[in-house]
């Protein structure tokens, strides 16, 4: 159980920054997910916890000590790394134990912990055996039984379930889960999978670009997304983005096609203004019914509960979820509504969360 | 400092011995034509002709294989100064006495590998490993042992 | 049905591979089967007749104490050679693969010594490891009559060794460095987190892994160190001083080919080639079981 407070944090190899100053507090026995595409330096950051990686600049506390200097094995973190690193040499119960052994704990001792995590995991027929005689999830759970055993104070994950097939990542992920419930360490999870974020967070950090885009509970990032960034890369499919321009009674988007009485406090006419719209916020309606937008239907996505419709509007790609056992023929015109209420903007600009428009958009029910 | 040349000292009261000749050597095989017979004459008279010692030392410094040829050479001036000065210890040297029972040449079966050993024992007494006596004790036991191998190899043969 | 390319008849198949059955006859079964021959018979230094005399040679060979201090030299100059250039390289490798910088320059410049001619290299350490000239002379001259190889048979013995592990530390280092880069970077950070210091890592995962190679380096040094010690003796021991060099393949060398003793020296190749399969073996029973394959 420890907090760790992450403060100007930086990273550079040699002439390439890839952390630019990341500020960051997890409170104790918190899960925290660290989402993000690949290369946006949330698998560095985490290894600059771990000890795995100097720290070019600013301090990491754990507990409130200033751990910058400190070697991994002193900083009280346990790490379940992406291809598991099992010592192939080893059979599964050395795996588990070698942390204990490298402390000197008796070797009586030590047998007695490496049962009680392996019963927790279901390992104990499998002690005897080396890693490479091990299925996916198998070897999975030694790795996080490797992590266990050491009752750290913070447990780190690096894309655990990236190398699991779909079935298991779902079984893993809610065993995870009810681990972290029984144990209550702090947690800190690097995943580039929005489900898994989203399954597993109680709170949300979204990196892009190795800078912190937004940090929220998942319901928070998802119903408010704080740039343009968070809104297309939380939610799948993709939030729909319609570009538009302030006008003196409001916005035009689509070329003018739709206008939209919104106040523009603060903004010029002429700025660029990008208007999101979730694809399960809209609805598909008769083509031509009062305040409908036609659209042309390209794709239908049968996901068996719902489907995905992807239409083209007006030139622009846009996206539908819908339950309703509807099935447009593509090519053929249908007619989308939405409420105003449901619309996020966002500067082109700068990609940031225009609250401008705040009075249209109720507070996310929480 | 000043170097020079001079034959290796003798014990006080012993008498000078002359030097082994070693190196290589020229034969005349048995068995062979009239014709070849002629041509291995002139060749061996044209090897030991006096100007040709000459020509032969001035080039590869070898010394002159015959007494004649070491006279020409010394009358010509060749000894007296560098670099050829101090060559003609050498031979008074391989000169020094009449040959005698054990200085007169080696011909011995093996030879190259009884050599061998003696270098081995001379080496195992310098580096004082073994007495003198019990190094040329061992040069004994092994040179016999190599040369009953050359008679085994050559049953039942004398050779000439 | 399985569709496979076959050859009509078996002839073809057989002229197919004729070539190479040649030169393995030629340069190998052929000249094997003559030492063979050789060391069961007495051969005639220039030719002209031989004798059969059955297992005379190596009776003869066995009961000769020069033999046995032949074996014993070769046996020392293996051991500690062997062990010298692995252990070296081992740790360079080893440092190596803690990210130093610049660490392909290392590699460029360690593997030339493999390159360069076991003659060539030995005439550059006579030199170097000379005592009247060089360093050697130098620490002669701190401790007098601390460093003389032509009179001292275990200075002798070191120079050779020495010569020896220099030209193979090269070898052993880009093996080794290769081992250690093929463990996964994850594996040592995974021990870091788990609590094991640079050394405890080393030996707890590292070491172990590289195993196969271990093995591999050991097998090839103690049968190059067998084989490839004779130019270094050649040029700067010749066996000396007194036979504390004369390894079992210079002695074969200087018997046979300086001594004209043919069929002793057939008898020695085929007992050196007997001991090289028989340590082959050993290491292939014995310290394989101890190998970790991934």
């Amino acid at each position: 159980m420890a907090s760790i407070t992450i403060r100007g944090v930086k990273k550079n190899y040699a002439k390439t920054q890839v952390v630019h100053g990341v500020d960051l507090d997890f409170a104790s026995g918190e899960f925290v997910v660290i989402l993000g595409p690949s290369g946006c330096g949330k698998s560095t950051l985490l290894r600059m916890i771990a000890g795995l990686e100097e720290i070019s600049d600013g301090t990491i506390a754990i507990d409130g000590t200033v751990v910058n200097k400190l070697e991994p094995r002193e900083r009280g973190c346990a790490m379940v790394f992406q291809n598991y690193a099992l010592y192939p040499h080893m059979s599964v119960a050395q795996n588990i134990g070698y942390s204990l052994k490298v402390a000197g704990v008796p070797p009586a001792e030590r047998a007695q912990r490496v049962q009680a995590v392996a019963r927790v995991l279901e390992l104990e027929h499998l002690l005897d055996r080396k890693p490479m005689a091990l299925s996916g999830g198998q070897r999975q759970r030694v790795a996080m039984g490797r992590a266990m055993i050491r009752e750290p104070k913070v447990f780190l994950f690096d894309e655990p379930l990236s190398n699991l097939d779909a079935k298991l990542r779902v079984q893993m992920r809610s065993e995870i889960r009810k681990l972290h419930r029984r144990l209550n360490a702090t947690s800190v999870f690097v995943t580039h999978d929005q489900v898994e974020a989203m399954t597993l967070a109680d709170r949300l950090v979204v990196m892009n670009g190795g800078r912190v885009e937004q940090v929220g509970t998942p319901a928070e990032v998802y119903s408010r997304p704080a740039s343009r960034f968070v809104a297309t890369f939380v939610g799948a499919p993709a939030m729909n983005m319609l570009e538009g321009t302030v006008t003196l009674d409001g916005l035009s988007l689509l070329g003018g096609n739709r206008k939209l009485n919104v106040s523009r406090t603060g903004l010029p006419v002429g700025a660029k203004v990008a208007a999101g719209i979730r694809p399960e916020a809209v609805r598909m309606v008769a083509p031509g019914a009062p305040g409908a937008l036609a659209a042309t239907v390209d794709l239908i996505e049968e996901l068996g509960a719902g489907r995905v419709i992807y239409v083209d509007l007006d030139g622009a790609p846009f996206s539908i979820v819908t339950s309703e056992t509807v099935h447009p023929e593509p090519g053929s015109t249908i007619g989308l509504q939405f409420a105003e209420t449901d619309l996020h903007f966002f500067s082109s600009k700068t990609g940031a969360r225009l609250d401008v428009f705040k009075a249209s958009v109720p507070e996310p029910a929480l | 400092m000043k170097w020079d040349v001079a034959e290796l000292p003798v014990y006080a009261g012993t008498e000078r011995k002359n030097s082994l000749v070693g190196g290589a050597s020229l034969w005349v095989l048995s068995g062979k034509s009239d014709a070849e017979y002629k041509g291995a004459a002139a060749f061996l008279n044209f090897i030991h002709d006096p100007k040709t010692a000459l020509f032969w030392s001035t080039n590869t410094g070898y010394i002159p294989v015959t007494k004649s040829g070491f006279d020409f050479m010394k009358s010509n001036g060749f000894y007296d100064k560098a670099p050829y000065k101090g060559r003609e210890v050498a031979i008074e040297s391989l000169t020094a006495s009449e040959p005698t029972e054990i200085t007169r040449g080696i011909r011995l079966g093996n030879f190259t590998q009884i050599r061998a050993e003696f270098g081995t024992q001379m080496q195992a007494i310098f580096a004082n490993k073994v007495s003198v006596q019990q190094g040329l004790d061992t040069l004994v036991k092994n040179g016999d042992a190599i040369l009953e191998r050359f008679q085994q190899t050559y049953p039942g043969k004398t050779l000439p | 049905m399985e569709k496979r390319v076959t050859f009509g008849r078996w002839t073809i198949g057989i002229l197919f591979a004729v070539p190479q059955l040649l030169l393995i006859f030629t340069f190998f079964y052929w000249p094997a089967g003559q030492a063979v021959y050789w060391s069961l018979t007495l051969q005639q230094p220039w030719g002209g007749g031989n004798i059969w005399v059955g297992l005379d040679n190596f009776r003869s060979i066995l009961a000769n104490a020069d033999y046995w201090n032949s074996i014993t030299a070769s046996m020392i100059f293996a051991g500690i050679s062997t062990g010298l250039a692995m252990v070296i390289a081992l740790v360079l490798a080893a440092l190596t693969d803690r990210q130093l910088a610049g660490s392909w320059l290392y590699r460029v410049v360690l593997i030339w010594p493999y390159g360069i001619a076991a003659p060539a290299l030995a005439l550059a350490f006579r030199f170097i490891l000379a005592p009247e000239a060089g360093f050697m002379a130098v620490v002669n001259r701190v401790w007098p009559g601390f460093w003389d190889p032509g009179l001292d048979g275990a200075d002798a013995m070191a120079s050779i060794i020495i010569a020896f592990s220099w030209k193979y530390v090269g070898y052993n280092f880009i093996f080794f460095l290769a081992a250690f880069q093929a463990i996964p970077r994850s594996l040592i950070e995974a021990a870091a987190m788990d609590g094991s210091g640079v050394l405890r890592r080393f030996w707890d995962i590292q070491f172990p892994l590289i195993t196969p190679t271990i093995f591999f380096l050991l097998v090839i040094n103690i049968t190059e160190s067998f084989q490839d010690s004779f130019g270094i003796v050649d040029i700067m021991t010749a066996g000396g001083p007194a036979n504390a060099t004369n390894l079992m393949v210079y002695k074969i060398y200087s018997d046979g080919f300086k001594g004209l003793d043919y069929s002793g020296a057939a008898a020695q190749s085929i007992i050196l080639m007997l001991l090289i399969v028989a340590l082959t073996i050993v290491q292939f029973r014995f310290i394989e079981r101890r190998v970790h394959y991934r």
